[in-house]
């Protein structure tokens, strides 16, 4: 498991959902200690195969996307706790993230 | 308009309305979506979209239990960057989704990233636990415009 540099927020529209989940995600590494990652959004159609190193996207579009690189799906984008919970347990478990 | 837009900016009180009820999902969408219609800032095909991406996706836009951020790409029939806020009384549910909803953010953003300032405070709004109730159970509309215009400028 290669080092997490860049995570990508995918929603259809890439500039609603993914943005307010990018926000929250940028605070919730900043709690987790990992400001080195740099975040971004866009739409799915924008996403490729290794678009980013983590995908963190809406458990709507999970199976869209999760082809295309690590996937985790979060279910209240909002819900900065629920946030930070799916992304320490995936780097509790990928110690090389 | 330019430089950064703020809710302030882009969300004007005749847009902001409570309704008692829909009769689903899609009609959900299609009220959450008929003041943006109304004051010009889409086209009807931007609401066609937002309803086509449910059926493909599911209600990605639903943020979090009982609010929903209604919204589809800038090239689906934006004119102009602006938001609405309409309340349902009555909560219902979009199909696929096991969360009640009442409140729809009707979001319009034209190309380029002049909105990201007010959904970084619409997102700033929603973590406060006393706003989060306020805007699910709002009295008024004007106590809806109220709780989203009134954050200070970051």
């Amino acid at each position: 498991m290669a080092k997490v540099n860049t995570i990508m927020c995918i929603c259809p529209a890439g500039l609603g959902s993914s943005l307010i989940l990018s926000m929250n995600v940028e605070k919730v590494l900043e709690k987790l200690g990992r400001t080195d990652i740099v975040v971004k959004h866009s739409s799915l159609g924008d996403t490729y195969n290794g678009c980013a190193d983590l995908l963190v996207v809406s458990a709507d579009v999970y199976d869209q996307v999760k082809q295309y690189a690590p996937t985790v799906a979060i279910h209240n984008l909002i819900n900065k706790d629920h946030i930070y919970e799916v992304l320490k347990q995936y780097f509790d478990e990928n110690p090389d993230a | 308009m330019v430089g950064k837009m703020y809710i302030k900016d882009i969300l004007k009180p005749e847009n902001v309305e409570i309704i008692e009820s829909v009769t689903d999902w899609k009609d959900a969408i299609i009220k959450g979506t008929r003041k943006l219609i109304e004051g010009g800032f889409i086209t009807h095909e931007y609401t066609e979209a937002i309803i086509a991406n449910a059926l493909k996706f599911n209600a990605y836009f639903v943020l979090c239990p009982g609010i929903a951020l209604l919204h589809a790409s800038s090239n689906d029939g934006v004119n102009e960057t602006q938001l609405s806020l309409t309340y349902v009384k009555e909560p219902f549910r979009f199909e696929g989704k096991e969360e009640d909803v009442n409140l729809l953010i009707g979001m319009a953003a034209s190309e380029g990233n002049d909105h990201m300032e007010a959904i970084k405070q619409i997102a700033i709004i929603l973590s406060d636990n006393e706003n989060m109730k306020k805007a699910l159970n709002p009295q008024t509309a004007e106590e809806l415009y109220d709780l989203f215009t009134s954050i200070d400028i970051l």
